[in-house]
C-alpha cells in the first residue's frame, strides 16, 4: 500500500530516510500502527506532540491504511 | 454636540475617491483640532466622522473591501493583544492600519538585540524600551484615533481578568506553551474569542478559539509526569517571515470575528509552510 507522510517543523531533519521516497510518499506491505512507522523511522516518540491521519486528528495507535495521509508535528510555541 | 458636528461638517473636504466618486473626507490634522476643541479622544471624533458619512482620509483606501458601517464596528471594537514581540509586533501594526479603536497590550519584556531578526516594534533606537510602551507609541504615531493601553506585566494570574472587561477578541501572540495555556483558560473564563498564533523556522500556524472551547489543550498540554519536548522553535529558530505571515493570517481572523464575516472555525487549524510553499487545515 502506498501512503503520504508529512514531517513538520523540526522532525523534517527525519524526512531524508531512506523508506521515505519522493513527496513523502512511503510503500507499505500492510496497515500498521503511526508508532510503529514512527519508529521505522528512528523519530524520538517524545519529539512528537500532534499526529493527524487525513487531517484529523489521531494517536500512536491509530492504524494506518492504503492512501491515506499522515501528518506529524512536533510542539510549535514561537512567538 | 452641535458645535461638534459644525466643526467636522467645516472641516470635512470632499474628494474623488479611487472610482471616481465623491466622498466626504476629513483629515487627521482636522479630527486631532476638533478633539482638543471638544475635550474629546480623536477616537471618539473618528466615529462621529463616520456616522455623519464622513470618512476620515487614513480609512478611505480601506473601502469598500472594510464599508462604512465596518469601519465604524471597528473604531468602537476593543482588543487585548498579549505578547509585544515577533507575532504580536506585526498584529498591532496591523490592527493600527485597520482603525481598531481600542487596543490593550501586555508585555512584561523590554526589547534586545536578539529581537532585531523579526519583530516589527523592534529597531536600533527602540533597544532597551519596554516592549508594551513602545507599541503604545508607535501606534500613537500610525494612527492617533486608536486608543492605546499598554500593560507591561505577564498575564499569569486569574486576578488580571479584569484587565479584559470589555474585550471583544484577545489575540495569543506569545512565545511558550505554559503562558499560552494559562491565557486560552482566563479566556475561556471570560468567555471571549482568541486568536492563536505560533510559529518555528519557516513555519507557523493560526487558530481561532471559539468563547468556551478548549481545543488549545490539545496543542499544548503535557502531563505532569512527563519530560518536558523542546519545542520546535528552539531547534529551527524564528526567521522574520514566518511571524509577518501568521500574525496577518491572526489579524485577519480578528477582523472576520468583529465584522462577524465568517462562522468561527473552532477545532481545526491552518498550518503554513513557506518552504514547501504550502499549507494545510487540520482538525483537533
Amino acid at each position: 500500500m502506498r501512503i503520504e507522510v508529512k514531517l513538520f517543523a523540526s522532525l523534517g531533519r527525519f524526512a531524508s530516510h531512506p523508506l521515505i521516497l519522493p513527496g513523502g510518499i512511503m510503500e507499505l506491505p500492510s496497515p500498521l500502527p503511526v508508532g510503529d512507522l514512527v519508529d521505522s523511522l528512528n523519530i524520538p516518540r517524545q519529539e512528537i506532540k500532534l499526529i493527524f491521519l487525513n487531517g484529523v486528528h489521531a494517536h500512536m495507535d491509530s492504524e494506518i491504511r492504503d492512501g491515506d495521509r499522515l501528518g506529524i508535528f512536533p510542539p510549535i510555541g514561537g512567538g | 454636540m452641535p458645535d461638534l458636528f459644525e466643526d467636522i461638517e467645516t472641516q470635512s473636504q470632499t474628494v474623488k475617491n479611487p472610482m471616481g466618486a465623491d466622498v466626504k473626507t476629513i483629515s487627521d490634522r482636522s479630527m486631532v483640532d476638533i478633539a482638543e476643541k471638544n475635550k474629546l479622544t480623536v477616537r471618539v471624533v473618528s466615529v462621529h466622522c463616520l456616522k455623519l458619512g464622513i470618512v476620515p482620509l487614513r480609512y478611505l483606501r480601506n473601502s469598500p473591501s472594510i464599508s462604512l458601517d465596518e469601519q465604524i464596528i471597528l473604531a468602537e471594537s476593543q482588543v487585548a493583544v498579549v505578547g509585544c514581540g515577533g507575532l504580536g509586533g506585526h498584529v498591532i501594526v496591523l490592527l493600527a492600519r485597520l482603525g481598531i479603536g481600542k487596543l490593550l497590550v501586555f508585555d512584561p519584556d523590554t526589547f534586545d538585540e536578539t529581537n532585531l531578526n523579526r519583530q516589527a516594534l523592534c529597531r536600533s533606537d527602540t533597544l532597551g524600551a519596554f516592549k508594551a510602551e513602545e507599541a503604545a507609541r508607535q501606534c500613537a504615531m500610525i494612527n492617533p484615533a486608536m486608543e492605546v493601553r499598554s500593560h507591561v506585566l505577564a498575564i499569569t494570574y486569574p486576578s488580571q481578568n479584569h484587565y479584559f472587561s470589555n474585550t471583544d477578541v484577545i489575540v495569543d501572540a506569545l512565545d511558550n506553551a505554559q503562558d499560552r495555556l494559562f491565557l486560552a483558560s482566563l479566556a475561556r473564563d471570560l468567555k471571549i474569542p482568541m486568536v492563536h498564533g505560533a510559529v518555528a523556522g519557516f513555519e507557523g500556524r493560526v487558530m481561532t478559539i471559539a468563547p468556551g472551547s478548549t481545543s488549545i489543550e490539545t496543542l499544548y498540554h503535557v502531563e505532569k509526569t512527563t519530560t518536558p519536548q523542546a519545542s520546535a522553535e528552539i531547534l529551527l529558530g524564528t526567521p522574520a517571515l514566518a511571524p509577518a505571515l501568521i500574525a496577518t493570517f491572526q489579524t485577519m481572523s480578528v477582523l472576520k470575528i468583529l465584522l462577524k464575516r465568517s462562522p468561527m472555525a473552532d477545532n481545526s487549524f491552518l498550518h503554513f509552510d513557506l518552504g514547501k510553499e504550502s499549507f494545510n487545515t487540520f482538525t483537533l
